[in-house]
């Protein structure tokens, strides 16, 4: 086998390593990885399901002046429209001439769904004597006032159907009612077009990736020869985002950080390799082995899991890190015994197979976290352990055992009882808990980061956008989606009143600045109904009312509004003949509609809209959800996973550390290793302490998470290098000449696989790995360095 | 709702066809007519609208006074002999008052879409170069017959719905004879001043009208 060329052995499991990464497929909902539970999560979950569209791409245009806007928005949507392969649709704000042609069944469906009081009333005026009356004064305030935007509408809506908003408003919370989405900020200088993608499986980020490859171009090219087109300093900033674009970058983003994470981590350990011991052949074998089990382990999460997390992106280099070591004690054994294979993994097999369970069982303990993404991490690295065992034992091993007749101990780096004295020991044992201390009365004491950013991705140009967007309109600044279900229409509306009353009482303790409820826009069976009967008396008079309005000197683009509206009563009154409620008909209509009210999968759901006193605090969210009404608020969530993490970390850290120090008493049965191997830890504790208060270096709901890791893995050199001590009676040379240098590579092996993740494209990924990866160095060093000094001093060894 | 929120664009291509801003502007004509308002501080203006809507049959005429104090920034425009339709502006309020109904509304000035078009008259036209320069972009001049056609976009909140906006320009005194304002459903409005008094007297009680016996509404 080792005169198959090692080149090639390496490219043909690097292959087989690249197409198990090309063929994993991941999730990019930030909200999987988290806590189900908690309301923010569930209302992510349910405004992704129900009002989120895959293929809806929102398109932000930005211009110094708002008829530049205007314009550009106007040119970009015919644009977009003249390439059907890509887009099925196209919405941007309507002009009134297309507000007059399209938003007759909008308003129709509006006042039929209304309060019948409301509609009763208007009927009133409608009535054979009122009618021309009402029409004649709306053609006088025409002629003599002060002209403005409101005459112009007044002009094609001279009966006043669209003063409907003002009539729902007058029996509700006056600024607090809603309507549909703004689409322009008030000076007009921002837009948005709605694009609705096709042509893709937009459900699958891959294609969403390419079919954005193709729409970027060509919103890029456009908006070049646009600009020739306007005056020199003409500038305009247009910005991708909505769903494919956020699931093309996040997605993009995952298999880049795998990839990257696992390829530096490779060549690190090659190099790191070599350093110790100067050998090709056998570091060819090892990394094939490492992109075999990489392959594998891909293989078999795929299938238990289904789509991976962002968070699970960071598993390949961590069990890059890990698996590495069982090939390294295989590899020295072969070469120190001379060993064949069957020998070997008898003499090393039940060592290596305890270590990966017991790293298994670390790794398994994340699942007492909240955190579902974390969990999923550790269970594939669990599986990558375990499967990483078994690959090194027979796969690697007999690789390993045709080595071993040239014999490397002269080779590479070798370690010695120098470089640490008992006094240096001393001092640094003493300096580094005192400073820790200090240094957490005089600067911050360490503390969760209360915010999502954690759990975001770095560098996002779609997240920039929506930002904007949110800073932009009307409204939308610090406002949280709040969703509201149900499992028919009529419960709904009763359950959007009594979240209403929720709502209502935190405004008034203070808790919310605004409410925006959808209450106009959730059909109302009941209210429709009773309508009924007056649209249909309303529809005899038709042909009387349109009559009127002509001969009061309304063109006839004056009177179309008035027309469509009673076209849609007809066939509202048709629908409500056979069915519950009438569905909203016309494009807009069903476009304004779609945006605050979804059935899906038999769920009947509602979009509100809150703002929050303190979007971090998380009172309003206990004050308003319940069991049918969720918010996505991602300022409180940073606030609950905060609790919940703190929570896992009393429930499951504490329990995990008093089960430990019963184990090394068992395991010691000497009080002085006992307390040697827990001051170690400490030790290394306030080492961490120290660089969180005094770098940039910070805890948040992610990194947190790796506390149990540093923990096992802290543990797990002291007691190696306290029983080599032992064994060798606290000579320290000979200590770490042996399990020294097995630790320096175990260490910088785990250290460079969590380190590679620094680069990574989530905040929070890329802080566990940095975390991780000073935490294992620390511990590496603590047990190489500073143990065996202190180990002669607890026992009293003097030479 | 949507409907009060938004405004056509109709009119932006042709408006771009007819008046391509690359097409180069003469703005020594604005530069002369802001050289005759420097010394101007109040104005009265008799003036003939016609405005031309889309939704409407026949265009409506109809003639009216506009006073202007730059000092204080307010204006009274009045419509109708005697006057039915009253608006003043002081400081950043509305009153707008009917007089045949006897009814009156206050509204802060922009609310009610009121900055579109007539926003020349209630921010009072540009006085100098710098601010004529805020305010709009040129797009073209031409003199046609005796007068300079200064064709602008209104920039800012003041361009929402606004196609185009000419100002006319006398062309041997450069003194502002009229507005054309073309908004983006196809409607227009175009003003004519009929005459024009500067530096006139203008009593606090213009912008103030006797209420007496009017009732608040919301037109």
């Amino acid at each position: 086998m080792t005169r198959i060329p090692p080149l090639i052995v390496l490219c043909v499991f690097a292959v087989l390593a690249a197409f198990s990464v090309l063929n994993v497929k991941f999730s990019a909902n930030l909200y999987e990885m988290l806590p189900e539970d908690l309301p923010e999560v569930q209302g992510m979950d349910q405004l992704s399901r129900y009002f989120n569209r895959d293929g809806q791409l929102i398109i932000t245009v930005k211009a110094e002046e708002s008829f530049v806007a205007d314009e550009a928005v106007e040119a970009l949507s015919e644009k977009l429209k003249s390439h059907p392969e890509l887009f099925s649709d196209v919405y941007r704000e309507l002009s009134l001439p297309e507000l007059v042609t399209e938003g007759g069944g909008l308003l129709a469906w509006l006042w039929l769904n209304g309060p019948p009081e409301s509609l009763d009333k208007f009927a009133e005026e409608l009535r054979k004597d009122r009618s021309s009356e009402k029409i004649a004064t709306a053609m006088e305030s025409i002629q003599s006032r002060f002209f403005d935007q409101s005459a112009v509408i007044l002009s094609y809506d001279p009966l006043g159907f669209s003063k409907i908003g003002d009539t729902l408003r007058s029996g509700l919370d006056g600024e607090d009612t809603t309507g549909p989405d703004p689409m322009t900020s008030e000076d007009g200088t921002f837009q948005v077009i709605y694009v609705e993608g096709s042509g893709v499986d937009f459900s699958n980020y891959r294609e969403a990736s390419e079919w954005l490859k193709e729409v970027r171009p060509l919103v890029q090219q456009w908006k070049e020869t646009w600009l020739k087109t306007q005056a020199p300093d003409t500038s305009l900033e247009i910005g991708l985002t909505g769903t494919p674009a956020f699931m093309a970058e996040v997605g993009a983003a995952m298999e880049k950080d795998m990839t990257v994470s696992v390829f530096a981590t490779m060549i690190l350990i090659s190099i790191l390799f070599w350093v110790m011991h100067r050998r090709s052949k056998p570091l060819a074998w090892l990394v094939s082995s490492m992109f075999a089990i990489l392959a594998i382990t891909l293989g078999l999460g795929g299938f238990i899991f289904g789509d991976l997390s962002v968070m699970s992106v960071g598993f390949a280099a961590i069990l890059m890190g890990l698996a590495v070591d069982y090939g390294i004690v295989i590899y020295r054994e072969a070469m120190n015994s001379g060993l064949k294979a069957p020998e070997l993994r008898r003499s090393v097999g039940p060592g290596i197979l305890w270590a990966a369970a017991t790293t298994a069982v670390v790794f398994l303990s994340l699942n007492f976290s909240s955190m579902r993404g974390l969990s999923e991490m550790g269970n594939l690295v669990a599986i990558g352990v375990v499967v990483g065992a078994l690959v090194m034992l027979f796969f690697f091993a007999p690789v390993a055992a045709l080595f071993n007749s040239d014999p490397i101990e002269d080779k590479g780096t070798q370690l010695s009882g120098e470089g640490m004295t008992s006094r240096l020991a001393g001092i640094v044992a003493i300096t580094i808990p005192v400073v820790a201390i200090v240094s957490v009365f005089v600067g911050d004491m360490p503390k969760l980061e209360a915010n999502f950013h954690p759990f975001r991705i770095r560098e996002s140009p779609s997240m920039k956008s929506w930002q904007q967007l949110q800073h932009e309109l009307r409204g939308r600044k610090n406002s949280v989606p709040t969703v509201i279900t149900a499992t028919n229409a009529i419960e709904l509306v009763k359950n959007v009143k009594e979240a209403e009353q929720r709502i209502e009482s935190a405004k008034e303790e203070g808790l919310l600045t605004r409410k925006v409820l959808p209450m106009s826009f959730i059909p109302n069976p009941e209210h429709q109904k009773n309508n009924r009967a007056t649209i249909l008396t309303l529809l005899t008079e038709k042909e009387r009312v349109l009559n009127e309005i002509g001969e009061a000197g309304f063109s006839e683009e004056g009177s179309e509004l008035t027309e469509t509206i009673f076209e849609a009563w007809e066939n509202y009154a048709a629908q409500l003949g056979e069915q519950a409620y009438a569905n909203p008909e016309g494009r807009l209509a069903e476009w304004s509609i779609s945006r605050l009210f979804s059935v899906e999968d038999g769920v009947f759901a509602a979009l509100a809209t809150v703002t929050p006193a303190e979007p971090l605090d998380r009172s309003w969210v206990t004050a308003i959800c319940n069991e049918n009404t969720s918010v996505a608020s991602l300022g409180s969530l940073g606030s609950a996973l905060n609790e919940r993490i703190r929570s896992d970390l009393l429930q499951v850290f504490l329990p995990m550390i008093g089960l430990l120090v019963l184990m090394l008493t068992v395991v010691f049965r000497s009080w002085r290793d006992l307390l040697l191997s827990l001051f170690a830890l400490l030790f290394a504790a306030a080492a961490m302490v120290i660089l969180t208060v005094l770098t940039p270096l910070k805890w948040n709901s992610f990194n947190v998470c790796g506390l149990p890791l540093l923990f096992g893995t802290g543990l797990d050199f002291s007691i190696h290098m306290i029983f080599a001590l032992r064994r060798g009676k606290g000579d320290i040379g000979k200590a770490r000449h042996g399990i020294g240098k097995a630790l320096l590579f175990c260490g910088s092996s785990s250290a460079i696989g969590f380190g590679s993740l620094a680069t990574a494209s989530a905040y929070g990924l890329a802080s566990l790995g940095i975390v991780c990866a000073i935490g294992i160095l620390i511990n590496m060093l603590v047990a190489v360095w500073l143990i065996p000094r202190w180990y002669r001093w607890v026992h009293r060894i003097n030479s | 709702m949507l409907f009060l929120r938004s405004f056509p664009l109709l009119w932006s291509c042709l408006a771009l066809m007819i008046f391509s801003p690359l097409q180069s502007a003469d703005l020594s004509v604005v530069e002369k007519w802001m050289a005759t308002n420097t010394q101007v501080s109040s104005v009265k203006i008799d003036f003939t609208q016609k405005r031309t809507m889309r939704s409407l049959k026949v265009p409506i005429s109809q003639s009216g006074t506009l006073w202007m104090d730059y000092g204080k920034d307010r204006f009274r425009w009045e419509t109708g002999e005697p006057a039915q339709t009253i608006v003043t502006k002081q400081g950043g309020n509305l009153l707008i008052v009917r007089t045949p109904g006897k009814k009156f509304e206050h509204r802060p000035f922009g609310s009610g879409g009121d900055n579109q078009g007539m926003s020349v008259m209630a921010g009072g036209f540009p006085r100098s170069m710098s601010e004529f320069t805020r305010k709009y972009r040129v797009l073209s001049t031409e003199k046609r017959d005796n007068t300079f056609r200064i064709a602008t976009q209104p920039l800012g909140s003041a361009g929402k719905g606004v196609s185009q906006f000419t100002f006319v320009v006398q062309a041997s005194e450069y003194r502002l004879v009229g507005m054309e304002i073309e908004l983006k459903d196809g409607s227009s409005i175009n003003t004519v001043f009929n005459r024009v008094e500067l530096n006139v007297s203008v009593p606090g009680s213009l912008f103030s009208p006797d209420l007496t016996g009017y009732k608040e509404t919301k037109f």
